[in-house]
């Protein structure tokens, strides 16, 4: 299959993932938040797709409900994180010591264990969503700064941006004109390949009891409270939910791997 | 007058020429030869203020280059490619230092139907007018052409040639030509030739 017809393919079925995400939990309003003593742990069937759980609760639209915050924290939290992978790198432009000084925070940051990391952060950060949101964004930053450092530099030093300073251009100029047009595909790629990562560490964080709060309905939390349902025979409260979420990670991540053969084939094959 | 006073540069320590002495007045063509590693591209360089000297000065007109703003002496790179950005079309990259009217890119023989299209579309040939025409617009006094005609025919080495000495010697312009060709300079150069061997 063609990298362009990869890409397309990937962006729509992220796209019709979205759509369906963001859309349906306003259709279904409190269906799958409110319990229903009388629908207690249905096996799936025709009145509930994906199932019930021990609180009489729709799976379906627990899951959809689910999502659609996971993608929320997801969206922000890979939003920052790319937000701190520019300014780093920006950083690093700036000369011989700033370059020493990110790198050293970039390879500190690396060299702590990742589930460590964001376990303490979001414990630092006081728990719920926003520590979530900030332990992801604050943990996801390093390898992405790199690659823009590298790329950075790398125009920087380029010909035309030379001669762009010789002909009297200014350092803003060069800046917003010439390097971060450059700079953009990157930070697109980084932020589509970012998202799943996100997504998944927040729901490693609220599964782990360290993350989004346990009434809210969460992959994360569900997963951790089918935990307990299982050995009852009760499959579908963890099959659903982690088959939802792994098939919205894996179009997101297909869409960035996509993108980036796109954008380098080279680097895509590495 | 663009002069050069025992000039040493190169990379790290080490210089790849030194003791040089030069000078270039406005409105002649000095010729620079040398084979391959010889040092022409870093002292064609280090004349434009792009590489750091590591011995002596260069002076323009008794004074040293500004370090920052417009550079009197502009630089004409080899590949002009690779001097353009590659996100620009050619009429963005054409006014980057200023303006530049239809009469002057019709002087040069850039057609209209070029401004629209980007580097990558254009011949080598082709960019290097685009190039020029670029470098002209910041109104240089001085001029460095790094083996500017290296990639293309003879016909279009020719033409470009002939371009810009017939501009160096009217607008008043002085222009170091480097090349590894010692016939084609002999041919344009006006204050004569200079020779870097290697080491």
């Amino acid at each position: 299959m063609s990298g362009r017809l990869s890409a397309v393919l990937a962006a729509a079925l992220a796209l019709v993932l979205i759509l369906a995400i963001a859309v349906f939990p306003l259709l279904l309003g409190d269906l799958g938040l409110r319990a229903e003593f009388s629908a207690r742990n249905l096996a799936p069937g025709a009145s509930h797709l994906f199932g019930t759980d021990q609180m009489g609760r729709d799976i379906l639209a627990r899951s959809l409900h689910g999502l659609a915050l996971s993608l929320w924290v997801g969206l922000i939290a890979a939003g920052l994180s790319v937000l701190i992978s520019a300014l780093i790198a920006m950083a690093s432009g700036l000369g011989r010591r700033a370059d020493q000084v990110a790198g050293f925070v970039t390879d500190g940051f690396l060299a702590m264990p990742h589930l460590m990391l964001l376990i303490l952060l979001a414990f630092a950060f006081g728990g719920g969503t926003t520590a979530v949101i900030l332990a992801v964004a604050v943990s996801h930053w390093p390898r992405l700064a790199r690659i823009l450092r590298a790329e950075l530099l790398q125009i920087r030093a380029a010909p035309y941006v030379e001669t762009a300073r010789a002909l009297g251009r200014s350092r803003l100029h060069i800046t917003w004109h010439h390097i971060l047009p450059h700079l953009l595909p990157q930070m697109l790629v980084g932020f589509l390949l970012m998202f799943p990562h996100a997504i998944l560490h927040e729901a490693a964080l609220t599964f782990l009891g360290f993350g989004l709060e346990p009434s809210r309905p969460a992959i994360g939390v569900m997963l951790s409270e089918a935990m307990r349902h299982i050995s009852a025979g009760r499959w579908w409260l963890a099959v659903f939910p982690g088959v939802m979420l792994l098939a919205l990670v894996l179009s997101f991540e297909m869409l960035g791997t996509a993108l980036r053969r796109l954008i380098s084939p080279r680097e895509a094959q590495c | 007058m663009l002069e050069a006073r025992n000039l040493a540069a190169g990379f790290g320590r080490k210089p790849l020429f030194a003791g040089l002495n030069l000078a270039l007045p406005k409105g002649q063509i000095l010729g620079l030869e040398g084979p391959s590693g010889a040092g022409k591209t870093t002292l064609g360089r280090t004349l434009a203020g792009l590489h750091p000297a590591l011995q002596g000065e260069v002076t323009l007109d008794g004074a040293p280059l500004p370090r920052r703003g417009r550079q009197p002496v502009q630089y004409l790179h080899q590949s002009p490619l690779l001097a353009m950005n590659p996100r620009w079309r050619i009429g963005k990259v054409l006014c980057e230092a200023a303006p530049v009217s239809e009469a002057h890119c019709s002087a040069f023989g850039i057609e209209a139907g070029w401004l629209q299209r980007y580097p990558h579309e254009l011949s080598g040939g082709q960019l290097q007018r685009v190039s020029i025409l670029r470098a002209l617009a910041a109104q240089p006094a001085f001029l460095i052409a790094d083996e500017i005609t290296a990639s293309l025919d003879q016909i279009s080495q020719v033409q470009i040639w002939q371009l810009l000495g017939g501009i160096c010697r009217r607008e008043g312009i002085g222009l170091l030509a480097i090349s590894h060709d010692a016939p084609l300079l002999s041919r344009i150069v006006t204050a004569g030739q200079i020779t870097l061997s290697r080491g």
